[in-house]
C-alpha cells in the first residue's frame, strides 16, 4: 500500500495536463505490472517520465516552445536570438537618445487646431489664467 | 497537430508501440504485453515510458485514443489505435532500418564477417 502511495506521489508531480490524461491509467498499469517489473524499476520509470514531461512538454504549441530552455540545459538558440534582439534594441535606443535628445515643441496638429478654433482655446487659456496656472508656452498661443 | 512529421528516426519505444498497434487496437496494458511478446521478452517498457511515447504519438496524429463502449463501465479502458499517418511513419522508419541493415551487412562482409 505504501508503494502504491509513493507511486501516486510521483504521478502527482507530473505536469497537470499529462496527469489528467494518463495518471489513472499509469496507476492501473502499476497495479498490473508491479509483481512482474518490480517496484524499483517502476519508480525509476516514473522518475524518468517525470523528468521528460517537465523538460519537454510536447503538448505546448511549437511557436511557444521556441522560447523555452534547451532540453540540454543551456540556453536554446531561439532564446539567445531573443536576448540578442532585446539587447540590440536597448543599445540602439540608448544611442539614439544620446544623439538626438527628445524635443518638447508643440506638435503641428495642436497649432493647427488652435488656429482653426481660437475661441475654444482662448476660453481654455483664460480659465487657467484666472486660476493662476500656466498651460504650455503663452507666447505661442494663437489669439 | 503535426500529422506527417518525421524528422528523426523513431525511438525504440515509439517503434515498438507503433508495431504493437499494427495488428489491433489495444489498451495500455495490452501494448506493454504486446511489446514484450514482439521482442521475445527482451524489451520491456514501463507505464511512464509508454504514456510519454503515446502522448507524443497522439500529438503527432500517429495514434488515436478512444473509449471502448463495448465493455462494462468498471472494465472500460482507454483504447489506442494506429492512424494512417502512423502507419506511414512506421513504414518510413522500417524502410530506413532496411537501408541501415543493408549497409551494415555489406560492411561486415567486406571486413571479413559472416553477415
Amino acid at each position: 500500500m505504501m508503494r502504491r502511495q509513493f507511486y501516486r506521489f510521483l504521478l502527482r508531480l507530473h505536469p497537470y495536463e499529462f496527469r489528467e490524461r494518463f495518471a489513472s491509467e499509469m496507476l492501473w498499469l502499476f497495479d498490473e505490472t508491479l509483481n512482474e517489473a518490480g517496484f524499483l524499476r517502476l519508480c525509476m520509470d516514473a522518475v524518468s517520465s517525470l523528468a521528460k514531461q517537465h523538460i519537454e512538454p510536447d503538448s505546448v504549441p511549437r511557436p511557444a516552445r521556441l522560447f523555452e530552455a534547451s532540453p540540454r540545459g543551456g540556453p536554446g538558440a531561439a532564446r539567445l536570438l531573443q536576448a540578442g534582439l532585446v539587447a540590440s534594441l536597448a543599445v540602439f535606443g540608448f544611442l539614439k537618445l544620446l544623439g538626438h535628445p527628445p524635443t518638447m515643441d508643440e506638435p503641428p496638429r495642436t497649432i493647427a487646431f488652435r488656429r482653426s478654433q481660437p475661441e475654444t482655446c482662448n476660453e481654455f487659456v483664460h480659465a487657467h489664467r484666472s486660476t493662476g496656472q500656466h498651460y504650455g508656452r503663452p507666447g505661442r498661443i494663437v489669439r | 497537430m503535426v500529422k506527417d512529421e518525421q524528422s528523426a528516426p523513431l525511438s525504440a519505444a515509439s517503434l515498438h508501440v507503433l508495431l504493437a498497434l499494427t495488428a489491433r487496437n489495444l489498451h495500455g496494458y495490452g501494448i506493454i504485453q504486446e511489446v514484450k511478446r514482439l521482442s521475445d521478452g527482451k524489451y520491456r517498457i514501463g507505464p511512464g515510458t509508454l504514456y510519454d511515447n503515446l502522448k507524443k504519438l497522439i500529438n503527432r496524429g500517429w495514434v488515436e485514443d478512444y473509449e471502448d463502449d463495448h465493455l462494462p463501465a468498471e472494465e472500460r479502458r482507454r483504447m489506442y489505435r494506429l492512424t494512417g499517418y502512423g502507419r506511414a511513419a512506421l513504414q518510413a522508419d522500417v524502410n530506413r532500418l532496411k537501408k541501415v541493415l543493408r549497409v551494415a551487412a555489406r560492411r561486415l562482409i567486406r571486413s571479413g564477417g559472416d553477415a
